[in-house]
Order: C-alpha cells, then sequence, then structure tokens
C-alpha cells in the first residue's frame, strides 16, 4: 500500500545514479529528483510537498552540493536534513561539511544499500520490518494529542468563517471526514493496513475534513466555473498548494504528522491515478492513497447527496457514473468504498440534517 | 540467466544485482541507460580540446556510474583517471584512454549482445 511515507529528494546530475539510489530507497520512502542544485534549492525553498531530507550530491556541474548547502544556508532554508552523496569521503569534505548543521550523514558511490537503507531508516526512526508505515510512530502522546485538537479545532473555525462567508457551510467537509472515518475503518481490517489504529483512522478522518481549504483562498466564481480561461485555470489549480500551506504554517513538531497527511490531501486531491492530474501528475501509488481515497470519497458525496433516496441502487449509480472514466480513481480505493455500501447508505440514511445543511 | 559475458567484459552482475534489491528485471533498464550515456564521447571531446574541467567532470561521472554498476574494472581505471586529472597530471591521464576505451569498447560491446539476446 501507499502510505504516508518520508519524502527524500534525490539530488544527482547522474540520471543512473539517481535510478539506482532511488531503486534502493523506493519501497521505503517517496522518492522525488532531480538532476541539478537550482531544481533542488527551488523544490527546498517551496517546500511543496514537504520534503524531509535532501540526498545531495557533492560533485555536480553548475552548482555542486556545498554551494546548495550554502545557498540553504544564506537562504535560511537549511532546517531540511541533508545526506551527502559522495565517491570521495575525504576529510576536506567532511571538514567543508562540518560548517553546515543539516548535515547529517554521508553515502558514499558506489552505493551500498546494505548500509544506506538501514541508515535511513534509523534517521526517520522506521521500522525496517514495518517499513514505511508512520502510523507506527509515537507521535501521539497525550500533549500532543492536546496540541493536535486545538490546532484542527483553531484551523476548523477559519475554514467554517470562511465559507460562511460565502454563504456556504461546512456540512459537505462534515461528510467527507465521516465517510473516510468509515472507510478507514473498513480498510483496518485488511493486511495492507499494519499499523492502521484508531488513532490514526481519526487523525486522516480529520485531515480529509481540510483537503479543500484552499479553495477559500482563490475567487469563489473559480470554483464553480466550468469554462476557466487559461489565466484563471492557473488561478484555480492554485487552491491546492495554496490550501497545502495554509496548513503548513503550524510549524509545531507535536502536529507534523497531522499537518503532512493534511497537506497531501490538500496538495494533490486533484490527482488522477493515470497520471493526468494536477499539480504534479503524480501516478497511480506515487499519490498517496489516503488521499486517493478522500478524492473518491468527496466526489462520490458531491453526486450521492443530492439523490432523493439513499439506497443501492443510487449507491451502484453514482458509483457508475463517477468512475466512467476509468483513469481518475485507484480500483483498489473504488473496491474499498463498495465494500462499505451498507455502511454509507446507512449512514446517509440516518444521520441528523445538520450534514445536509448545504447541498451544492 | 548466464551473466558470463557480461561477467567476462568485467561487470560484477551478481554485486550490481544486489544494489538493484535483487530486481533482475531492471538489469536490462540500466544496461540500455548505459549504452545511452553521453559521458564517455564527453570525455574523449574534452580531451581533444585539453578541456580540463570537462574532462574532469566526465571521467568523475563515469567513476560513479561504473561503480554503481558494478563494472569493476573500468571504475578503478576511471578512479585513477580523475586522481592524474585531479593532480594536474594531464599527459599520464590522457595515456590512460587506450586502456580506458579498450575496456569500454568491450562492455559496450557484451552489453549491445547481451541486449539483442533479450530481444530474441
Amino acid at each position: 500500500m501507499s502510505s504516508l511515507r518520508k519524502r527524500l529528494l534525490i539530488v544527482d546530475d547522474s540520471v543512473i545514479d539517481r535510478e539506482i539510489l532511488k531503486n534502493i530507497l523506493q519501497d521505503n520512502f517517496e522518492i522525488m529528483e532531480t538532476d541539478n542544485g537550482y531544481n533542488a534549492l527551488e523544490i527546498i525553498s517551496k517546500n511543496i510537498p514537504h520534503i524531509d531530507a535532501v540526498l545531495l550530491d557533492i560533485s555536480m556541474p553548475v552548482l555542486d552540493g556545498f554551494n546548495v548547502l550554502r545557498l540553504m544556508k544564506e537562504n535560511g532554508i537549511d532546517k531540511t536534513p541533508v545526506i551527502l552523496i559522495t565517491s570521495e569521503a575525504t576529510k576536506e569534505n567532511v571538514q567543508k561539511s562540518s560548517q553546515y548543521s543539516n548535515v547529517s550523514h554521508f553515502i558514499s558511490k558506489p552505493f551500498n544499500a546494505g548500509v544506506i537503507l538501514p541508515r535511513l531508516l534509523t534517521m526517520f526512526n522506521i521500522d525496517a520490518s514495518g517499513a514505511s508505515t508512520p502510523e507506527k510512530d509515537s507521535y501521539l502522546s497525550k500533549s500532543n494529542t492536546e496540541e493536535i485538537s486545538q490546532y484542527i479545532e483553531a484551523l476548523r473555525e477559519l475554514f467554517k468563517a470562511c465559507l460562511i462567508n460565502r454563504g456556504m457551510d461546512d456540512s459537505r467537509y462534515i461528510r467527507t471526514s465521516d465517510l473516510m472515518e468509515i472507510v478507514l475503518k473498513e480498510y483496518s481490517r485488511s493486511s495492507d493496513a499494519a499499523g492502521l489504529d484508531n488513532n490514526n483512522i481519526m487523525l486522516i478522518s480529520q485531515a480529509a475534513y481540510f483537503y479543500d481549504i484552499g479553495s477559500i483562498l482563490i475567487p469563489y466564481n473559480l470554483m464553480e466555473e466550468k469554462n476557466l480561461t487559461s489565466n484563471d485555470r492557473v488561478l484555480y489549480e492554485s487552491h491546492t498548494s495554496l490550501g497545502a500551506r495554509l496548513v503548513q504554517l503550524n510549524t509545531s513538531p507535536s502536529c507534523s504528522h497531522f499537518i503532512k497527511i493534511c497537506e497531501d490531501m490538500c496538495l494533490h486531491h486533484h490527482e488522477r491515478f493515470d497520471g493526468q492530474g494536477f499539480p504534479n501528475g503524480l501516478k497511480g501509488q506515487n499519490n498517496y492513497f489516503y488521499t486517493q481515497l478522500c478524492r473518491l470519497i468527496s466526489e462520490f458525496d458531491s453526486i450521492f447527496i443530492g439523490r432523493k433516496s439513499f439506497n443501492e441502487y443510487q449507491f451502484d449509480f453514482v458509483l457508475k457514473e463517477i468512475t466512467i472514466d476509468s483513469g481518475i480513481f485507484d480500483p483498489k480505493a473504488i473496491d474499498l468504498l463498495i465494500k462499505c455500501k451498507e455502511s454509507v447508505i446507512l449512514y446517509y440514511s440516518s444521520s441528523s440534517s445538520d450534514i445536509f445543511n448545504n447541498i451544492f | 540467466m548466464n551473466y558470463a559475458d557480461l561477467t567476462n567484459a568485467g561487470m560484477n552482475v551478481d554485486e550490481f544485482l544486489k544494489r538493484l534489491m535483487g530486481k533482475e528485471s531492471l538489469l536490462n533498464h540500466f544496461i540500455a541507460s548505459f549504452l545511452k550515456d553521453s559521458n564517455f564521447s564527453r570525455l574523449k571531446t574534452a580531451i581533444l580540446n585539453n578541456d580540463t574541467d570537462n574532462a574532469i567532470a566526465a571521467s568523475h561521472a563515469l567513476k560513479g556510474i561504473c561503480g554503481n554498476m558494478s563494472i569493476n574494472t573500468l571504475f578503478d581505471l576511471f578512479t585513477a583517471q580523475v586522481i592524474l586529472l585531479r593532480n594536474g597530471e594531464w599527459d599520464k591521464a590522457i595515456a590512460m584512454m587506450p586502456e580506458i576505451t579498450a575496456v569500454y569498447e568491450k562492455i559496450t560491446a557484451a552489453f549491445n549482445k547481451w541486449l539483442e539476446q533479450q530481444t530474441n
């Protein structure tokens, strides 16, 4: 399964070396890559998506690894840990790297998978057997939980206030969050979902409430307009990165796991399974499964909520309608929603009226 | 699979497969990538033009690629050449080119033959 994995940026001008390193790490980490230092700086400075660590080759044309480190420091973007890649771990390189507090390790070329992978797993406290499931992290201490709850409440108030100013309410997002919880509970019974406990289900479901928070940062008419000019389309698509940026304003380490989930849903809820979505054209499992699930649920809800009755026939009808284009959703997510058919119908049939207030 | 031709040309296939986390299916992809890589012609051009910077960059890149693909004979040669180039021993670095070229051509011939066999 694709879970919420740590994201690494590989910066190396050699495509072969990048691909080999990516191959060593991709089962346990989400990998982004670039072939030059300037692109790396741009990605790191935007921090959308969030980069957990940079694997930086020292020897590159135009802008080498040490110049990337220098510019990161000068531009105040040196909080991201950097692992230097070198075929020459010389005394000079070690001395030079000591000026930069964010350099945490060296990786030598040729790559040794038996050294690199355990080192990175240890760096992020990831259990090698459970590989990349941050669900196992001990991030939910009592104090963390309180801080996360406070943050969620504050963000929810802000989101609601903006929606009210637009003559809307948050019923749509409550439903997305509720449906997410129903579906994740079903998912947690499968072998794919190791570590998806009740705390994580709660956290991911609450994050789903905010997937479209970026919509409050662009003109309302753009969200409804079908025929956008090219300029308007750029503005419309920016609601994904703006939403991600908004939730990232909280930099508290206690909230970082929730923010990472939330940021991903904000940024990638318009990606498609076939890679034709935006903003990054993430294909297949490169987009987190939970984010793909969030998109499926919200689209399902946007049509299902308008049906006159909530029954099996309507469920099948709506699901068929939103999956006519077979490239949008992960088939695994669709199967999961089908498995939850009964619970979903029951949810719509038996819920109080406050989830239906604003049908749009 | 029989890797004898690749091994004879200087590649430690088992070591490379370990680096590929045992994914044998990726072998052809990386062999094809090596054949497409332009650093060797860049090195030859740099040497013709007495262009030290580009020669170092190309030889260093080839050293990294050969090391990661476990083409160990070439890796050793490029490692030695990079040291010479960095130390300013240009003539000695150039003097290595016939041997480097012979080994490089041997491995590319083995790679081409390997890919042909896989497609037939």
